[in-house]
């Protein structure tokens, strides 16, 4: 059991208040029922089987963060730091500013925060490993690092910055509450150093003494919808209408008539740029993981239903060799995007646990859809590409056996891309959390899977002299219908990220400014290909002239696939709380790095080594 | 904590006294030949997990025999490397689970089962 020091001072303990049975988001402030079997039971901190003493043990807890008195000497993320002994580039607890006016009316409101114990934890749910549990006691939503794979999707979903990937690590970790000090009355070690009286803690919906305000949002706090969180807000300093990060998140806040103050996007500029370096992202592995996998589920469809649909240019009988080639083949890139996407977790070898909770979590869901559709791609090329070893079959059950694992496979490949897509349906992250990302997964399923099939069939009919022009007719359709697809769902989702104001509009401003040129060059080129696909496919040319043609649109479609999905990775602003000057904030970590300041352990940026 | 495998690790130990009956006892042949079978377990039971997730990895070669020719060369291109990550991965996952479960622990009766189904084990906060 945590052992309070001798002295321990009055403030340092929870103050034990009335409250109301019910929080404001409608939820028991009790968190288990008095008969409950939770109840008594040892949260085992430190193999210690001792149970706390804390009568309020079952309760909601929360932390209270009075705006007013916060002086920002960060001795809370100082004391938080400590207390877990974090290194230098991880802070559980972090204090942001926002500020506005102009000299000498100018005004700062800073910002202490850490993990809010929400109601409804996205994290949790979110989490393919169930790394995270909300316990009984206290209601705190504590991670075991020991569990997490470090695939970082919490810290996608949650938008306070609560988990942290370590990337040194190669796990998550965040605020565990101070459980151990709350088993003995203590409050947790951030709220017992703050110096101001601005950051306290007890059970949800109380509040601490000479505070009189208990607000659920203040300017810079995303909106507390998403996640239900247990803080509560006192500020009742008047601010300027209009308050800006100090940050580099292209984002101001506007006091609105109604709705307190609302995220605006603030691009410093309107110019133009290529910025190509800057699509290179951590996402990369991702940018190939989920291209690819497309593809191949695109390229499998196309394979397994086109003899079906009355296309005999694709059915194994007509093409003995080129069939088991492109079905391994098939199988290789996959592995090869399974690899990529598995070694960028920041522990690979756990990566049975994407598995762990099918129940909540898309990220397990994809991984299972996927690794279901790999199976039965698996049992379909071997049955189908290496028939002689099932010669001990009789001819009805060998047909069978081929037709299920075909339609399985067809049926899994496109639900797994479902997956993906709902991977990315994040509040947190407005302009991931569109419906155009299925149109552009499904599009890129149909434009890469029918461009492999081209590139391969093409390849080999040229080989044997046969004509391929036929070939290519046939897929201009689904190549077609696929740009279409990507294509209007672009579209809409620039309208949609036009009318919307905040982190959606800025993103929106980005791919308009830093990435204007590299945005418009895609969009001009996927037209331009819609354009010419179904006229080259009408308009028979073929042999030199045609092969050149269909080259230079190929390329475009594949230059286009990527810029694309590689924009996507990078455009994303999410829902974060505001940073410091010099944490948290992006442009700061290039500056370190760039001048090395990064490569000093002290600095709290993990150089980009690691 | 959790049966066959001591909750307490060496390094958690304060007295003297415990230590030194603990390290007579981990040195023991008896211990030494339950870390063995531990580790050729956990082995088995890593590469079974790692085929059961990437068998079709392992088609590869078969297909290569199958369709010989200059397609060898191209299933090796495909193949060397996921079989090389997934060597790293298994013996990752193995150093991983013997750190955790074997190293500096007693192993008494039951232990193969719960190295075997360690959910136990990695989930012992979750409830």
């Amino acid at each position: 059991m945590y052992k309070p020091r001798p002295k321990e001072p009055s403030y340092a303990f929870i103050a034990s208040v009335q409250h109301a049975d019910k929080n404001r988001y409608g939820h028991d402030i009790e968190t288990v029922p008095a008969d409950s079997e939770l109840r008594n039971q040892s949260l085992n901190i430190n193999y210690d089987d001792a149970i706390g003493d804390n009568p309020d043990r079952y309760k909601q807890h929360g932390f209270y963060f009075n705006a007013d008195n916060c002086i920002a000497c960060h001795a809370c993320e100082a004391a938080c730091s400590e207390k877990n002994d974090l290194p230098a580039h991880i802070a559980f607890r972090s204090v942001g500013y926002l500020e506005g006016g102009s000299y000498p009316a100018y005004q700062r409101l800073n910002i202490s925060m850490a993990c809010n114990h929400c109601d409804d934890p996205v994290c949790l749910k979110g989490c393919p490993t169930r790394a995270y549990t909300k316990f009984a006691e206290y209601g705190a939503v504590l991670q075991d690092p020991d569990i997490c794979f470090g695939c970082g999707y919490c810290t996608w979903v949650c938008p306070y910055n609560a988990p942290q990937l370590d990337h040194e690590q190669g796990h998550v970790q965040k605020c565990n509450m101070c459980v151990d000090r709350l088993e003995v009355g203590l409050k947790p070690a951030c709220a017992s150093a703050c110096l101001a009286g601005a950051l306290d803690f007890g059970v949800t919906e109380t509040l601490p003494e000479n505070s009189h305000q208990m607000k659920a949002d203040i300017p810079g706090f995303p909106d507390p919808e998403i996640t239900h969180p247990n803080i509560s807000f006192q500020q009742t300093t008047s601010l300027p209408k209009e308050m800006r990060r100090t940050d580099s998140m292209p984002i101001r806040y506007e006091k609105s008539q109604h709705n307190g103050y609302q995220s605006k996007q603030s691009m410093a500029t309107k110019e133009r740029h290529w910025s190509i370096a800057k699509l290179s992202t951590r996402e990369n592995p991702l940018v190939v993981f989920t291209l690819v996998s497309q593809l191949v589920v695109g390229a499998f469809l196309i394979l397994f239903l086109g003899p079906k649909l009355g296309v005999p240019t694709f059915s194994a009988q007509a093409n003995p060799v080129l069939w088991p080639l492109i079905l391994f083949g098939l199988i290789g890139i996959q592995t090869l995007a399974l690899v990529m996407s598995t070694m960028h977790l920041g522990k690979p070898h756990r990566f049975y646990r994407a598995f762990y909770n099918l129940r909540y979590s898309p990220v397990s869901r994809e991984v299972a859809g996927i690794a279901v559709f790999y199976n039965f791609l698996g049992a379909y090329s071997l049955l189908s590409g290496l028939p002689t070893l099932f010669t001990w079959l009789s001819p009805q059950w060998y047909t069978s056996l081929m037709s299920l694992t075909g339609w399985a496979a067809c049926v899994s490949g496109v639900v797994a891309l479902y997956f993906m897509y709902a991977i990315y349906r994040i509040p947190a992250r407005p302009f991931w959390n569109h419906w155009s990302v299925l149109t552009t997964f499904y599009g890129s399923m149909l434009t890469l899977g029918s461009v492999t099939i081209i590139i391969l069939y093409v390849g080999a009919q040229s080989m044997a002299a046969q004509n391929w022009f036929t070939t290519v007719q046939w897929l201009a359709l689904p190549l077609t219908l696929g740009m279409l697809l990507e294509a209007g769902g672009l579209l809409c989702h620039a309208r949609y990220l036009k009318q919307h104001s905040g982190e959606s509009n800025a993103s929106h401003q980005t791919q308009l400014t830093t990435f204007g040129y590299t945005y418009w060059s895609r969009n001009i080129i996927l037209m331009t290909t819609i354009a010419i696909t179904p006229l080259l496919a009408l308009t028979s040319i073929d042999g030199t002239t045609g092969t050149i043609f269909w080259a230079v649109n190929i390329f475009a479609i594949v230059m286009c696939s990527v810029i694309g999905r590689s924009l996507f990775y990078a455009l994303v602003i999410p829902t974060t709380m505001p940073g410091a000057f010099f944490w948290k904030n992006k442009r700061f970590e290039e500056h370190a790095r760039a001048i090395g300041l990064a490569d000093l352990p002290q600095t709290g940026v993990l150089p980009d080594t690691h | 904590m959790v049966t066959g495998i001591s909750a307490k690790k060496l390094s958690d130990i304060d007295s003297d006294l415990e230590r030194g009956v603990f390290s007579v006892n981990y040195k023991s042949g008896k211990q030494r030949r339950r870390r063995m079978t531990a580790k050729l377990l956990l082995t088995l039971k890593h590469s079974l997990r790692g085929v059961l997730f990437s068998w079709p990895l392992y088609l590869l070669p078969f297909s290569a025999l199958a369709l010989s020719g200059v397609y060898t060369y191209l299933f090796i291109v495909f193949l060397l490397p996921g079989v090389m990550i997934s060597y790293t991965i298994l013996s990752r996952g193995v150093r991983e689970d013997y750190a955790k479960y074997v190293t500096e622990r007693l192993l008494s009766k039951g232990y193969v089962l719960t190295l075997l189904l360690n959910r136990d084990l990695e989930r012992q906060f979750d409830r």
